[in-house]
């Protein structure tokens, strides 16, 4: 089983709050240097949901990791490396810096076609930046391949892969004939850490650098369906009214009162 | 041009019923046709025998695009695509408008590929301007928002709940039917296997108007027990940050956010939450938001209309007692 998957380099979205701002002129994001760069939470589980199958079936699973992004995406790859990926693929092209989900879906989905026979794609249930949730199930679509998403879950049965997947109020299992594509959510849970012998075998792993014409892009494939138009931090103006008292007790009460006299209590 | 005006709002009936967020889908799309002066078209896939089409009619909906099907709550959303595509192919529309939930999710970017058009999601507004259509949805985890601009369509937007009022009934409107043809299951990849349901009996948290919600802060699961006697004396539902769903402290279909529900009640009581942009972005529309929290720097208390300072499980229960205290007065 070939398995490829599709990973982001993202700013660490944890206690980005305290410290991002966002130049609306230039339509960017602004962080303090050093903010670590970090594969995208949910790309990490994508990646461990592969390591989890090949725990499963065995060697003959090899995970490709293909990334999309600017010089500093290699470190994304050589983190999925590190973790036990076999070899990785660097989308890497000036013309592709600033792709949308449109341009970025069909680069992905070239790359796994020059790729080979893949299996299974997976990704992450969304990128934790512009949080879209739009490429991976887009690379499906051109791949013509079926998808699930939202998994939580994942394990190989006779013939393709056995899903569990979250839903608004619960969880369903489905089956699903390979190759096809499957987006990982985090209820997969905890991922595993880098272990020494890998990343001392990572570094000689190999690393394939492509760009737009290696993929064999067309010109309608590198045209954006849309244009940023603004990007701003929306204003809060709420001013909060704290309810005070001599104990927490009785501001509790007091709270009770206040919500009452307020007519929030309906 | 003529034909690229056109507006459709993917809808669908269980057991007879429209659910709240096609009337509000109804909205947007009735705001977007009176722009563009298009044609406002609906597919409705309908289980069963009713009959949602004549329901619809009354709402300005000029055509209804229907599909019936026995069992269209066992089906995932690749048994959709078909149909909702037939429909584009009829309706030519200028944009596609679905529910922000988990099949709109899944539906509305692969739409968008098939037609070849743009797909936006977990959208807050969209709006025709100028020959294009502009959606504004938040990213970075809800901190930021950003407003895309779409050229040609069709666009695919999924839109968030609760943010538009419910449709009304229009007098004197009518709409055609259009039957699209069946769906044929033998053409269908994803097989279902099982599906479990994780919620409790109480008020679902999509309709409540008071929702009590606890974080990590709670510190454990009895914490819920805390916060479950608060929402009996207010008729609220109990909801949940992601971390106590990922820590086994209550059910996953608990989690409000980004990655976890949409919730738009009167009243959010957040208690030992610390209002993380991400939390925020499931809950930041509620009308007034109380919070509860010993740190008096916590977030949330930039979000909240009313604040206490201080440890839950003196705060939460005083509440709770004086709640039913002025309830019986
Ligand atoms: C990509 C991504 C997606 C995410 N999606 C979601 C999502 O959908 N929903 C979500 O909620 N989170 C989501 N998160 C996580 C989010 O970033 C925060 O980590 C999370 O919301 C924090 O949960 P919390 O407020 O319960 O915990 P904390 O941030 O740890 O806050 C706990 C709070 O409890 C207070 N507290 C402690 N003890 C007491 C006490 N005895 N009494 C009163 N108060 C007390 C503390 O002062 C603190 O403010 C996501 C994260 C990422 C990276």
């Amino acid at each position: 089983m070939h398995i490829a998957v599709l990973i982001k380099q993202v700013p660490n979205p944890d206690a980005l709050a305290a410290v991002m701002s966002v130049d609306e002129a230039s339509l960017k994001v602004v962080l303090p240097p050093g903010h670590p760069q970090v594969v995208s939470p949910f790309d990490e589980q994508a990646l461990e949901a592969a390591l989890r199958l090949r725990d499963q079936v065995g060697a003959a699973v090899k995970i490709t990791a293909v990334t999309l992004g600017p010089d500093s995406a290699r470190t994304a790859l050589k983190q999925a490396l590190s973790l036990g990926a076999d070899d990785a693929v660097h989308i890497h092209d000036a013309a592709l810096l600033d792709a949308d989900s449109h341009v970025s879906a069909h680069a992905l989905a070239a790359a796994i076609r020059k790729l080979g026979t893949i299996d299974l794609v997976l990704a992450g249930r969304q990128a934790a930046d512009f949080d879209a949730g739009v490429v991976g199930l887009g690379v499906a679509e051109i791949l013509g391949v079926p998808s699930v998403s939202f998994a939580c879950g994942i394990e190989a049965v006779d013939g393709g892969v056995q899903v569990e997947r979250v839903l608004q109020d619960g969880f369903e299992t489905v089956q699903v004939p390979l190759p096809a594509l499957v987006t990982i959510s985090n209820e997969l849970g905890e991922v595993r850490k880098p272990n020494l012998r890998e990343t001392m075998r990572a570094a000689r792993k190999p690393v394939a650098a492509w760009g737009a014409a290696e993929l064999g892009l067309e010109a309608s494939q590198l045209q954006p369906r849309s244009r940023r138009t603004r990007l701003f931090i929306p204003q809060k103006n709420t001013q909060c009214e704290f309810i005070t008292g001599a104990t927490a007790f009785e501001a509790g009460e007091r709270l009770a009162q206040r919500l009452h006299d307020a007519r929030v209590l309906g | 041009m003529a034909a690229e005006k056109n507006i459709l709002v993917v809808a669908e009936a269980t057991l007879g019923k429209l659910p709240p967020a096609t009337y509000e889908l109804l909205t947007l799309a009735r705001r977007l046709k009176a722009t563009t002066g298009g044609a406002l078209g609906v597919v409705l896939l309908e289980e069963g025998d009713v009959d949602g089409a004549s329901a619809l009619a009354a709402y300005g909906v000029d055509v209804v695009y229907r599909a019936k099907c026995a069992d269209f709550a066992r089906l995932t959303s690749e048994a959709r695509l078909p149909i909702v595509q037939a429909a584009c192919e009829q309706a030519q529309p200028a944009v596609v408008l679905l529910p922000h939930g988990v099949l709109g999710a899944e539906l509305g970017p692969r739409l968008a590929f098939r037609l070849d058009g743009g797909a936006a999601t977990g959208c807050v507004d969209v709006v025709a301007q100028a020959g294009s259509i502009h959606c504004t949805r938040p990213c970075y985890g809800g901190l930021a928002r950003e407003e895309q601009r779409f050229e040609h369509g069709p666009v695919v937007a999924t839109v968030r709940a609760g943010l538009f009022e419910l449709a009304q009934p229009q007098p004197g409107s009518q709409s055609s039917i259009v039957e699209l043809p069946a769906l044929d299951p033998s053409e269908l990849r994803v097989a279902l296997v099982k599906r479990e349901s994780d919620a409790g009996d109480g008020p679902r948290l999509e309709d409540a108007k008071v929702i009590v919600a606890g974080g990590r802060g709670l510190e454990g699961p009895e914490g819920f027990k805390v916060l479950q006697d608060l929402a009996a004396e207010l008729g609220a539902a109990v909801g949940s940050s992601r971390v106590p769903c990922d820590l086994g402290w209550c059910p996953h279909s608990w989690q409000i956010g980004l990655t976890g529900k949409t919730v738009t009640p009167d009243l959010y009581i957040a208690v030992g939450i610390s209002g993380a942009g991400h939390h925020m972005a499931g809950c930041g529309n509620a009308k007034t938001i109380v919070a509860i929290n010993s740190d008096p720097e916590a977030a949330i208390f930039q979000d909240a209309r009313f604040g206490v300072v201080g440890d839950y499980r003196e705060v939460v229960p005083a509440l709770a007692a004086q709640v039913r205290k002025l309830k019986q007065a």
